[in-house]
């Protein structure tokens, strides 16, 4: 048919037309050495197979150091695929979860965060956008919820920036939209818009991440303008990069070396990519001619170099595309993927270093009668040295005043390196003979502080390259112990239950005392010994009091127990200095001291001659009285009191106790130390001991009458006093007989409603 | 009948059209970034073939048990024939037919030219057609999949599908019915398919319950079903474009 030829011809003019055009504008590169790409492997994912209808789409990979996750929805279900970068194979996928819906809308993705481990996201219908925590080396963590909204979600991006936030954008009623994280995926901000540009169709976006806290969001809108949108900490802000024709298919990635690239389409006129300049501008490269299929994907290695993967017909069936820069370099390819006796498209990529520059291409392939994920291998040898600094072979913190540096994930053959703690080296670093080493810290780090968080930037070169970027490692150094400790009496109120009773006393005898005190004094040859973590980034490993022979492994950053007094049972009443030694992770000592009296009821250390020497004892003259107020609350007025104590405030002559003891009754007692009595005893503390004080106290106390109006009658109080140790006066006051009549007050407060 | 004007007047008409076109692109990059030629080149590969002629010039039924017939002469035949994308398919997905130099033409989707592996159909005729053979002449550049399509309603049809034997998917053809969107194989061959880039011609006839197809003059596919009577009849393929079909046919037996 002649129809044909019609267009040959006018094909042939046309091309004829557009070469004159845009032969003015040719780029000039200088080129780096570096090999040619070549295929290692092709091969069809394990359990990718599905119909057409439930085809894995928008398959997506990320990387870290050599490891490799791929990610895709065949069947509906979102399946992870792992491999070492090198590796020619993959073995069967993991299924983290389902999608439900359409598997072209509710799609999967795959990010890298700063720490080596990957995030995973995808949409399930109905119920909203999930994510799922990879550690590095580790397995998937539970599923979270980024999303819990499930109408009108298509298609879900995810990216780390080095901040360690995660950001999630997704296509909701014609809006690209996204939450951040910064803790890990545990909450999640609100829901903002990327942009008020309405995206074309569904899939058209991509977002990466960065240094600091950048991040990008490359997309297409409806009307073929392709844009970048940058985060500037609290937004994104879209340009229109002035694509050259009608732009769609786009992708962002933000290099460690702080570029930020966006790649795409043009109908009929292949890919092009821009990167942003310092002022903003986005310069375009018009990267490969002809036509492209489906998604473009731009990626940065670790060191920068550039990798680009696309789909399209170039050789007149289905093809799958791949080019690589390196970070100095030229770009080289294109190179083609294997014929694979199916239809490819929507390409998408990652790169890795490791013997070689890796780049790993994913598409969706269809051999004419049902679908999978394809899996294609690149290689290349760059010429571009770089290797990533381990600090004391990858611990977290260290104690001592240097670290040992070595390197990992190295390329190339680097001859010399150089370092700068807290920012990358300059000229005034000085270059020295690459190999392991050892750097000292810098010497002002504050010794007194906790946790002091050091960075090594380092760069190394060899005979023909230097690394473009700096690499870094950071490390906590630690050279102290914080911790809280505290040796206490043991019958405090308020420790815990183990290791004191409540607060219902009796007195039957002498050596019975309070249940509260002075922290600093005990009766009995004991102590409570607690020590809490204060923020030892190292974490607390043991605690060792040697004079009572203990020594205990501390869990949790928390230690707590009950400890004989260094001195044994018999020892003698008075002060006792207590010597505590702890141990934290790095094995920093820390020493602390504290006091304590020891002041028992029997002074007697023979143990043959008990006596009461250790308690309080009240003088004559002293009397308590009652208010006359109708209400249950009275006020105790203490005159004339004078108060001797063996240990006890012993500067404070009269006045040598820390409370009184305070017991109610309904009737006359005659003898409140009788070993029968039944009186409850409550301890209340005297903020200014002396002869004559006041004391708040409840008629109720202790007879269990709650509020009840119906309790009008005679009471009589009774009052001892108290060291700080808790040993009772024998001497007893009493207030003699109070009354409440008919229409008592007891107090309330009133609470606004909303607390009731 | 298809032109048949003298060359010259085809060059000329050629450089017109590449000087408007030319014309016309440097006024769409108005505002628009200063186009530059791309910094790498693919490798060569061998030129894609011409699309020949079809095997027989023009469509040549005619007569009273002719329902339809199309050559595809002029842009005005889409309108002659209903695009269907079976499925959930979102506006921006859908597939994209044309008549392009005198062939119906599947032009992949919507969304920015992009392929997609949706069945996509162009049907034509009345839910009252029953027993008719469809004829038509394919030429598959790199699709991969086509078929016929009778006695279709809504979701319901007979459907006949063949994939290229350049790729590997099989069986390589099936005659199915597909019911409310559910498809039950009648027939199916795991080998052969058909070779791309040259023209086929495929004929599927429904007569009472028996259905039967032809590839390029031979019987490929019968089976008896009586499940449905009636419907239209089209032409069948993905969303993947590059193929083109063209003098079909649907006559009464």
């Amino acid at each position: 048919m002649l129809k044909t030829r019609i267009v040959l011809f006018a094909a042939m003019a046309l091309l004829l037309a557009a070469g004159a055009a845009a032969a003015h504008s040719v780029t000039t590169q200088t080129s780096l050495a570096a090999s040619t790409p070549n295929v290692l492997a092709s091969l069809k994912l394990p359990g990718s197979d599905e119909s057409a209808s439930n085809a894995g789409k928008f398959p997506r990979a990320a990387a870290s150091g050599n490891s490799i996750e791929i990610i895709s929805n065949p069947g509906k279900d979102v399946k992870n695929w792992s491999k070492l970068d090198s590796a020619t194979t993959v073995g069967d996928p993991v299924k983290l979860g389902g999608v439900n819906g359409n598997t072209t809308d509710r799609t999967a993705a795959i990010a890298t965060a700063p720490d080596g481990s990957f995030y995973a996201v995808w949409i399930r219908e109905g119920d909203g956008i999930f994510i799922r925590h990879k550690p590095a080396g580790g397995s998937w963590e539970e599923q979270r919820t980024v999303l819990s909204s499930g109408s009108s979600l298509y298609t879900v991006d995810v990216a780390v920036n080095y901040n360690g936030q995660i950001f999630v954008v997704w296509n909701q009623d014609s809006l690209l939209r996204y939450r951040i994280s910064s803790d890990g995926g545990a909450s999640w901000s609100g829901t903002g818009i990327v942009s008020s540009k309405t995206p074309r169709g569904r899939t058209n976006f991509r977002v990466g991440g960065g240094p600091g806290d950048a991040a990008v969001v490359g997309f297409a809108s409806s009307s073929g303008r392709v844009y970048g949108a940058v985060w500037d900490g609290s937004s994104f802000t879209a340009t229109d990069l002035n694509s050259p024709g009608f732009a769609a298919d786009a992708s962002a990635r933000i290099a460690p070396n702080g570029k930020i690239y966006v790649a795409w389409r043009v109908v009929d006129s292949g890919v092009y990519y821009a990167e942003r300049q310092s002022d903003g501008s986005w310069p375009i490269t018009h990267l490969a001619g002809k036509d492209a299929y489906g998604a473009v994907s731009i990626v940065a290695d670790r060191q920068s170099n550039l990798h680009v993967f696309w789909a399209g017909n170039i050789s007149g069936g289905w093809d799958e595309w791949y080019a690589f820069k390196p970070v100095n370099g030229a770009w080289q390819g294109p190179v083609k993927a294997p014929g694979s006796a199916s239809a490819v498209v929507n390409a998408s990529g990652v790169a890795s270093i490791g013997a070689r520059v890796y780049g790993h291409l994913v598409s969706e392939a269809f051999n004419g009668s049902s679908s999978y994920v394809r899996y294609v291998l690149f290689g290349s040898d760059a010429t571009g040295v770089s290797a990533t600094p381990v600090l004391d072979g990858g611990n977290n913190a260290t104690n001592g005043t240097s670290v040992a540096l070595t390197f990992t994930n190295v390329s190339g053959t680097p001859t010399q390196m150089r370092w700068h703690w807290g920012a990358p080296p300059t000229d005034a670093d000085a270059w020295q003979t690459y190999g392991p080493t050892s750097v000292p810290l810098p010497s002002g780090i504050d010794t007194t502080a906790s946790c002091v968080q050091q960075t090594l930037f380092t760069q190394v070169r060899s005979s023909s390259d230097t690394q473009a970027t700096a690499a870094s490692d950071s490390i906590i150094v630690d050279r102290n112990v914080q911790a809280n400790v505290e040796a206490l009496n043991p019958f405090m109120a308020g420790l815990p239950q183990t290791y004191s009773r409540g607060v219902t006393d009796v007195y039957t005898k002498s050596t019975d005392g309070a249940y509260d005190g002075d922290p600093g004094y005990t009766r009995i040859p004991q102590y409570f010994l607690r020590v809490v973590d204060a923020g030892d980034c190292s974490g607390l490993k043991t605690v060792s009091v040697p004079a009572s022979n203990v020594t205990a492994n501390i869990t949790g950053g928390r230690y707590e127990n009950k400890i004989t007094l260094p001195q044994g049972a018999l020892q003698n009443p008075g002060p006792v200095t207590i010597g505590i030694s702890l141990l934290d992770g790095l094995n920093n000592p820390g020493s602390f001291s504290r006091d304590l009296v020891y002041d028992p009821a029997n002074t007697d250390t023979t143990g043959s001659n008990p006596n009461t020497d250790g308690l309080p004892v009240l003088g004559s003259g002293g009397k308590v009285e009652a208010d006359t107020g109708n209400s249950i609350i009275r006020t105790l007025s203490f005159s004339g009191i004078k108060v001797t104590d063996n240990l006890y405030r012993p500067n404070n002559a009269n006045s040598q106790f820390w409370g009184v003891w305070i017991a109610n009754s309904r009737t006359q007692v005659n003898d409140p130390n009788s070993s029968t009595s039944t009186l409850k005893w409550y301890p209340a503390r005297v903020s200014s001991p002396g002869s004559s004080f006041t004391v708040q106290w409840d008629l109720f106390t202790g007879l269990g009458y709650g509020l009840d109006r119906g309790q009008a009658g005679d009471y009589y109080v009774y009052v001892k006093f108290l060291d700080g140790a808790g040993n009772a006066t024998t001497g007893t006051l009493s207030t003699g007989k109070v009354t409440l009549t008919q229409g008592y007050t007891i107090p309330t407060r009133n609470l606004p409603i909303i607390l009731r | 009948m298809k032109y048949r004007g003298p060359i010259i007047l085809i060059l000329a008409s050629a450089i017109t059209i590449a000087v408007v076109a030319l014309f016309g692109w440097n006024a769409s990059r108005s505002g628009r970034a200063e186009e530059s030629p791309p910094i790498l080149q693919y490798p060569a590969f061998p030129p894609t073939p011409t699309v020949a002629p079809a095997p027989t010039a023009g469509l040549s039924v005619a007569g009273a048990n002719v329902l339809a017939a199309d050559s595809f002469d002029t842009a005005d035949a889409l309108s002659r024939w209903e695009i269907v994308d079976p499925g959930d398919v979102p506006p921006e997905d859908r597939s994209v037919w044309a008549v392009q130099d005198g062939a119906l033409v599947e032009n992949r989707t919507a969304n920015a030219g992009n392929p997609n592996i949706q069945e996509t159909m162009a049907v034509t005729g009345g839910p009252l057609w029953t027993d008719y053979t469809v004829t038509a002449k394919v030429y598959d550049q790199n699709n991969g999949n086509f078929g016929l399509v009778t006695r279709r309603q809504g979701n319901s049809f007979y459907r006949y599908q063949i994939i290229a034997n350049q790729l590997e998917g099989t069986p390589k053809q099936t005659l199915e019915k597909v019911v409310d969107g559910v498809a039950t194989p009648l027939v199916t061959h795991e080998q052969p398919g058909y070779d791309q880039r040259q023209w086929h011609t495929v004929s599927m006839s429904v007569v009472g319950s028996r259905i039967r197809v032809t590839l390029d003059g031979a019987v490929v596919a019968e089976a008896t079903d009586s499940t449905l009577t009636s419907g239209q009849a089209g032409l069948y393929t993905r969303a993947l474009g590059g193929i083109r079909f063209d003098d079909v046919a649907i006559a009464k037996p």
